[in-house]
């Protein structure tokens, strides 16, 4: 009951066009804020951006190693090296650590996504001291101490059984496993329950030796700082981090999907059921990026797709459902996802593989085109407003290698796109005869229809790992 | 954090002049953040807040209508929210769907949200676009039109909603089962989403009536904050607002909740591998005097790695796998809840003894002045760091004005949270974190029933 019940839009029809809509003019002198980069001596690129409005400050130290990098057998070290750099350094206690960045009302914390691995601090400027040096010392000098490791693997672990009591997640775990096989982006970012207990302190040690190095890190500060401080205060705590060579991985190619490959998990209380489908799509630095967003936010990418349109307001079947392309450095999926009543699982199925058919057969009309450019030009300085979104951008970019011109560009390279080439990259990137379906359901209620797809094959929903 | 007051109703009452309050938000040890809020109350009552801030040449547009699951009955259950649905599905000048369509062609976002006391629609668009904004709102605040076939395809949506949210997520469950024990008489008995038979009974008619009483406009508040000029704010307003005549007054809640005379228990049995719990503690209605030393106790217990609970359930103990814990402060004496998840191999019996001792600790002995002072500081940065985006800025003021009938409200707030002693903290946790007041709702992991049996 606390959880606000938003409300999914949706929306369509002809359009009366009450106000002009492709002229956002307001968002055309948009400036970016001006960036002061710096390199240390060991490689650690330094950027800062003052941000002025509020007196807060955020850290934000990427590593580009992310889970990605997980060894065969060991899918979750990426994750767990990073959470466990708060439970103890050379010089602070894990309960030390909490107590002082918990005494300033501050945060701190540490995740890996695919591609790269984030320590984040978030604290009042008038902490900034504060915060720079618990940042400082856990990425310098953890002590991943057995007793630690142990206490973090086991609520891992447990709180990985708990989360997949939740059909929303084991629809995604088991999509992602369905998908790619052998390949790292098969695991759970946190790992499965047999990977985590395999994993141990030479695992943690070795990863955090080999990836947590200056030359393989930004550190980004965002808020209301002056950047000549930040500079001095960031090298005089960061220029004893050495550097280091680090290794390169190389990644199993994900199976080739053909036809139709449907997975049922059973959870014989569920009355709706979760919906998962898609196949490999394309990384990030993909040079079809600018169409595939527009192409994408038409069919599924926002509350005035055509998926929308379709499943929810016309058939009544879906309270929400979304397309989009994952893009890693290594080629994510492409997923459509919704939830629906047992009894019309099929309908919605048959009706959002059919707008990818549409889709790519008919392409899309200038109409659409217009309104979805006139989205992301005008939109474009709503995404600034905040300096963990100003970081976020700006990391984007050179987690990915997009070039500094990238977000100067950004809607000029939005706005050339042509009709031309969405139909193209709709022909060329989606496809809906070779598709994996996952659904997470009552799998009485549902096998027989699914049926009507191809053969589905029924896994208890304890079985997965 | 909230304030119950009497609920502004200004109908009648001539447009104000604009008066700016420069407040700033904390004193001197609390930093230096401060705001500028307009207030403007037309002649058919409704009331405009307007928050300048050029940071960022965006806008965000909300209004604030004063109704929530509170306000139904039996049998309407659900009825705010599914209004909320039905008001993306036409109006006179903008055709079923056109709403969100418009808006994201302009480079903007929108959506809207029901709660129990209030039900709040808002866009975030470029700031050239306020006019847009005002033109649609007020369109649909005037003239909603809603065919019988979209009511119809959208109550399946809604049901859809509440498939997902409640019947099928164990927390959802939880917290329903939770809210239906808790509140005996008083309308927070049931959850904002409604109980499905009422969705399904809900009419066409049922739902014209509500918007008719509800949405008038002396029974809302629009907030604007971001990048605009004031003035010429108000000249939009005027020209979409001022033809809107205004109601009588809506009726208001009187139920008053009867004091609970000893714990509460209900048990979920749900297919699930782990077992979990939610306590909830009836607390008074925000602004009350009882809910600042309220709040610095859930600083204390709950927040951040440091904090009692997380210690002793997750990092001693190792019962848990997450705790959470909060004072919902509400218009109506409101609820102090905590959701504990077990950890294999242990129980929620022992889960619970754990908590409770960690709570009785708080009742036998004042937390020392670091401690107050960390619950002090963690209070300052949270308020802080909630303003950093237009739509922050526009809820806070939006939900004190709305739910406390005064935004000013607000602005009083560190003064309240610095007065806090450490008595205070044992006095309201002896008196409201007590067995006798408390009500528990367990989760029952069932196993699936073996195959072909």
């Amino acid at each position: 009951m606390t959880k606000r019940t938003h409300k999914i839009i949706v929306a369509l029809l002809a359009l009366t066009l009450l106000f002009n809509l492709g002229a956002t003019e307001a968002g055309e002198e948009i400036k970016l804020p001006p960036i002061k980069s710096k390199t240390l001596s060991n490689g650690l690129e330094v950027l800062v951006i003052e941000h002025h409005e509020l007196p807060v400050v955020a850290f934000r130290l990427v590593l580009k190693t992310g889970a990605a990098y997980d060894p065969e057998g060991k899918a979750g070290l990426a994750n767990l090296t990073a959470d466990l750099l708060r439970k103890g350094t050379k010089n602070r206690s894990a309960t030390e650590i909490a107590e002082a960045i918990d005494f300033v009302g501050g945060s701190l914390s540490a995740g890996a996504n695919r591609d790269a691995t984030f320590v984040t601090c978030k604290v009042l400027e008038k902490y900034f001291d504060t915060g720079l040096d618990l940042l400082a010392d856990v990425v310098l000098n953890p002590a991943f101490a057995e007793e630690e490791i142990d206490r973090l693997k086991g609520q891992t672990v447990s709180s990985l059984i708990q989360q997949k009591d939740d059909p929303n997640v084991v629809v995604r775990w088991e999509f992602n496993r369905q998908l790619f096989g052998e390949h790292p982006f098969a695991n759970p970012l946190v790992g499965t329950v047999k990977s985590l207990e395999s994993l141990n302190q030479d695992d943690i040690a070795r990863f955090y030796k080999s990836f947590y190095r200056p030359n393989n890190a930004i550190l980004c500060v965002v808020g209301d700082v002056k950047s000549k401080d930040v500079f001095k205060k960031v090298s005089r705590r960061f220029s004893v981090w050495k550097k280091g060579g680090f290794p390169k991985a190389s990644f199993p190619s994900p199976p080739p999907v053909s036809g139709y490959r449907i997975l049922l998990v059973d959870k014989p209380d569920l009355t709706q059921s979760n919906i998962k489908f898609g196949h490999l799509g394309v990384d990030r630095s993909n040079p079809d990026y600018f169409p595939l967003v527009l192409m994408n936010y038409i069919l599924g990418g926002s509350f005035v797709s055509r998926l929308v349109n379709v499943v929810r307001v016309e058939k009544g079947l879906t309270y929400g459902i979304w397309s989009w392309f994952e893009m890693n450095k290594q080629p994510g999926a492409f997923a459509v996802t919704t939830f629906t009543r047992n009894d019309s699982a099929l309908k919605a199925i048959e009706a959002s593989v059919q707008e990818l058919r549409r889709i790519r057969e008919g392409g899309v009309t200038e109409e659409e085109l217009k309104e979805a450019k006139s989205f992301y030009r005008g939109y474009f300085p709503l995404r600034f407003e905040t300096p963990e979104q100003i970081a976020t951008r700006i990391l984007e970019t050179k987690i990915y290698g997009l070039g500094k011109n990238y977000l100067r560009d950004y809607r000029k390279n939005m706005d050339k796109v042509t009709i031309e080439e969405v139909n193209r990259v709709a022909r060329k990137y989606i496809g809906p005869d070779n598709l994996v379906f996952v659904v997470v359901s009552k799998a009485e209620d549902v096998k027989s229809d699914l049926e009507k797809l191809g053969p589905v094959e029924v896994v208890p929903y304890t079985a997965i790992e | 954090m909230f304030r119950t007051g009497p609920i502004r109703k200004s109908v009648g009452s001539k447009l104000l002049f604009p008066i700016f309050l420069t407040i700033f938000l904390f004193s001197s040890s609390w930093g230096e953040v401060f705001f500028e809020v307009g207030k403007h109350v037309l002649d058919n009552g409704l009331t405009v807040l307007t928050v300048e801030d050029h940071s960022t040449p965006a806008i965000s547009y909300q209004v604030w209508y004063h109704v929530g699951s509170k306000n139904e009955r039996p049998g309407l259950t659900g009825i705010s929210h599914f209004l909320e649905h039905l008001m993306f599905k036409g109006s006179e000048n903008v055709k079923a769907e056109e709403h969100s369509k418009i808006i994201q062609a302009n480079g903007g976002v929108d959506n809207a949200w029901t709660w129990l006391d209030n039900t709040t629609y808002w866009e975030n668009l470029p700031s050239d676009k306020l006019d847009l904004a005002a033109f649609l709102e007020s369109d649909r605040q005037r003239s909603l039109s809603i065919s019988q076939e979209s009511f119809d395809s959208e109550k399946e949506v809604v049901k859809e909603e509440r498939r997902w949210r409640t019947d099928n997520d164990l927390y959802g469950a939880m917290f329903e089962q939770l809210q239906n024990l808790l509140w005996v008489a008083h309308p927070y008995h049931w959850e904002v989403i409604g109980f499905m038979s009422d969705i399904e009974a809900i009419t066409l008619e049922d739902v014209r009536e509500h918007y008719e009483r509800y949405y008038a406009p002396n029974n809302a508040t629009v907030v604007i904050s971001g990048d605009f000029k004031t003035e010429e704010a108000l000249n939009v307003i005027h020209k979409y607002y001022d033809d809107m005549p205004s109601q009588p007054p809506p009726p208001s809640v009187t139920t008053v909740e009867p004091e609970q005379l000893g714990e509460r228990r209900a048990d979920v049995h749900k297919i699930a591998q782990l077992p979990s719990f939610i306590v909830g503690y009836h607390i008074p209605e925000g602004g009350h005097p009882d809910i600042y030393p309220l709040e610095v106790a859930a600083r204390i217990l709950f927040t951040g790695q440091s904090s009692h609970v997380y210690q002793r359930l997750i990092y001693q103990d190792q019962i848990a796998t997450f705790v959470d814990g909060a004072a919902l402060t509400i218009e109506d004496p409101g609820l102090f809840y905590i959701l504990v998840g077990i950890q294999s191999g242990h129980t929620t019996e022992e889960g619970e003894k754990a908590l409770y001792e960690e709570i009785d600790k708080l009742k036998s002995e004042p937390v020392t002045e670091k401690e107050l002072q960390k619950a002090k500081n963690q209070l300052e940065a949270e308020f802080i760091f909630d303003l950093e985006s237009n739509s922050d800025k526009g809820e806070w003021v939006g939900y004190y004005e709305t739910i406390l009938g005064d935004y000013s409200i607000m602005f009083e707030e560190p003064a309240k949270y610095q007065a806090v002693t450490a008595e205070d903290v044992v006095r309201v946790c002896k008196r409201y974190l007590d067995k006798k007041n408390r009500t528990v709702v367990t989760l029952i992991p069932e196993s699936p029933p073996e195959p072909g049996t």
